[in-house]
C-alpha cells in the first residue's frame, strides 16, 4: 500500500468511516500476525496481541504523526504488547500451528507427500527459530519475512544497525544449521511414527 | 582466546573459497549487480559455499507465511471498538468535541468570575477568619448598643403588662383586725388570739426556758408564719399555768408532742393525754 493511499484511509478512519478501518485492518493483519506468530510460536498469542493492538491503534487514530508509516506504529504496539505478555507469563511455544497431519493408514500419494514436506518445513523452521535468541529471531523474522530494510529495523528495535546486522548474520547462519537439523528430525519423526513433529518429540527421539 | 564469534570463524577461510561476509552482504542485499554476478560466478567453484547458501535460502523461504492460516480480524476488531464506543463516527465526534470544549470554557469563565469578585470583594471570597477594621468595631458596638437598648425596652413593655392585673392587688389595703391562732391538743382545740400570744411571750418566758432557739420576741410572726414547729411539755413556769414550748424543724416527731404550725393555724399533738392535762 502506497503512502497516498494509506493517508486516505487514515483520514477517512479518523473521519468515522468503518469501511476505511477495515481496509487497514485488512492491509496489515497478515504482517503483524505473522510477527508475533514467529516470535511467540502460538496462535493464540499471536490473535489476542494483534486483535489488542489493532484495537489501540485505531481507538487513537487520531494522535497518528502523518511522518511515520502507519505499519511502523502498529508493529511498535504489538511488539510492546508481546512483551508484555511474555513479561506476565512465560511463553510455551508449540508447532500446533500448521494444522494436524495425518500419517496413518494408506501411502500417500504425490499431492500428499509435498503437502507433508511443506508441513514438515513449517514445524522445523518454526522450532528453528524458537532456539534462536529473542533478538535474532525478530530480526530474521522483520528482515526476510517482512523485508523491513535494516534501517527500519534498528530503529524499531532502538538498536544501532551495527549491531542489527551481526544479530541477522549469526542468526541466519544459527538458522540454517538448525533448520537443516529440524527439517532431519521432522521427517524421521514423519517417517517413524507418521505424526506431527514439535518439541515433546524431540523427546520422543532422544 | 576463546571467541565465540560466528563472524570471527566464518573469517577464517582457507585459500579459495568465498568469505562468509561477502554472503552476508549479499543476502543483505548490500552489494551491487556487478559483484553480486562474481559471487555467483565464484559459488561454482566454493561447493560448500554454495550449498550452504542454499540451505540459508532453502530456510528463508520456509519463513514465508503463505498458507498459514490465521483468522480475519477486521469484524473481531471493529466490534470491539464499537463495544468500547471508541471508534466515534465524525458528526459525533465533533459534537463530543464541542461538548469538551464548552465544558473547559466554563469551568475558565467560572474561575475568572471567582478571581474578579476577589479582587472586588475580597471578604465575599474568602474563607477564612478575616480581620476586621477597627473603625468598623466602632460602629458595630454602636450598632449592638442600640439594638440592645431596643430589646431591653421590649422586654420592659412585656413585663409592665404582665403585671397589670397585679395592680389592684398590690394597691389593696393591708387586712386588719385580731388575728386569732388556735393550737389543738389531742383533739382539743385552744384558741390563741395575737393579744394572748402577745401577753403569753411577753409574761417573762425566755429562750432558755421555753427552749426555743430564738428570742421570744420574735415568737409570734414565727408562728403566723408558716414554717415553725413548736414542742410542748407542760411544765408550771413562773408560779403560773403556762405551756412551755420548744422549736423544732419542720416535720421533726418529737415524743414530747409538736406543735405544727401552719400559717395562722397551730396543731398540738401530745403523746399521752396526761401531759395534755397538764396544759391550761
Amino acid at each position: 500500500m502506497d503512502r497516498a493511499t494509506e493517508r486516505d484511509l487514515i483520514e477517512r478512519a479518523i473521519a468515522g468511516e468503518r469501511a476505511a478501518a477495515g481496509e487497514l485492518i485488512k492491509a496489515h493483519q497478515r504482517s503483524v500476525y505473522g510477527y508475533i506468530l514467529r516470535m511467540s510460536g502460538r496462535h493464540e498469542m499471536a490473535e489476542d496481541v494483534v486483535q489488542e493492538a489493532f484495537v489501540r491503534v485505531l481507538a487513537n487514530l487520531h494522535r497518528f504523526d502523518f511522518r511515520f508509516r502507519f505499519s511502523t506504529w502498529l508493529f511498535t504496539i504489538a511488539r510492546r504488547l508481546y512483551m508484555n505478555a511474555v513479561a506476565k507469563s512465560k511463553p510455551a511455544y508449540d508447532t500446533d500451528f500448521v494444522g494436524s497431519m495425518g500419517g496413518k493408514g494408506s501411502m500417500p500419494d504425490a499431492s500428499t507427500y509435498n503437502t507433508e514436506q511443506s508441513e514438515t518445513q513449517k514445524d522445523a523452521i518454526q522450532s528453528a527459530l524458537m532456539h534462536l535468541s529473542v533478538e535474532q529471531r525478530e530480526i530474521i523474522v522483520l528482515f526476510h519475512q517482512l523485508d523491513w530494510p535494516i534501517a527500519l529495523i534498528a530503529s524499531h528495535l532502538d538498536m544501532p544497525e551495527g549491531t542489527v546486522k551481526s544479530h541477522l548474520h549469526r542468526g541466519r547462519r544459527r538458522l540454517r544449521v538448525l533448520f537443516k537439523e529440524h527439517k532431519q528430525l521432522a521427517s524421521l519423526y514423519q517417517d517413524h511414527f507418521g505424526g506431527q513433529f514439535n518439541e515433546a518429540s524431540d523427546e520422543v527421539l532422544a | 582466546m576463546k571467541r565465540g564469534s560466528d563472524h570471527d570463524q566464518f573469517d577464517k577461510e582457507p585459500l579459495g573459497r568465498i568469505p562468509e561476509s561477502l554472503i552476508d552482504a549479499a543476502l543483505d542485499g548490500e552489494i551491487c549487480d556487478q559483484m553480486q554476478d562474481e559471487i555467483a560466478h565464484a559459488l561454482q567453484y566454493d561447493h560448500a559455499r554454495r550449498a550452504e547458501l542454499l540451505e540459508t535460502a532453502d530456510a528463508v523461504r520456509a519463513l514465508d507465511l503463505d498458507d498459514i492460516p490465521m483468522p480475519d480480524m477486521q469484524c473481531i476488531v471493529l466490534n470491539r471498538l464499537d463495544q468500547h464506543e471508541r471508534f466515534i463516527p465524525k458528526t459525533m465526534r465533533r459534537w463530543v468535541r464541542t461538548g469538551r470544549l464548552a465544558v473547559a470554557a466554563g469551568v475558565l469563565l467560572g474561575l475568572m468570575m471567582v478571581a474578579g469578585m476577589q479582587s472586588m470583594y475580597p471578604r465575599l471570597t474568602t474563607l477564612g477568619v478575616q480581620s476586621t477594621p477597627v473603625d468598623d468595631v466602632a460602629s458595630a458596638m454602636a450598632e449592638d448598643s442600640q439594638r440592645v437598648a431596643a430589646d431591653m425596652q421590649t422586654r420592659v413593655e412585656i413585663l409592665r403588662a404582665s403585671m397589670l392585673p397585679l395592680d389592684g392587688l398590690l394597691l389593696a389595703p393591708r387586712p386588719s383586725g385580731t388575728k386569732s391562732f388556735s393550737l389543738t391538743l389531742n383533739h382539743q382545740v385552744i384558741e390563741f388570739s395575737d393579744e394572748d400570744l402577745e401577753t403569753f411571750y411577753a409574761s417573762g418566758l425566755d429562750a432558755g426556758e421555753l427552749g426555743i432557739g430564738f428570742p421570744v420576741s420574735h415568737r409570734p410572726n414565727q408562728i403566723s408564719g408558716s414554717m415553725t414547729v413548736v414542742s410542748y411539755h407542760g411544765r408550771v413556769v413562773g408560779g403560773e399555768d403556762c405551756v412551755q414550748i420548744g422549736s423544732h424543724s419542720v416535720g421533726a416527731k418529737q415524743s414530747g408532742g409538736v406543735v405544727v404550725v401552719q400559717s395562722d393555724r397551730a396543731s398540738l399533738k401530745a403523746p399521752s393525754d396526761e401531759r395534755i392535762a397538764d396544759l391550761p
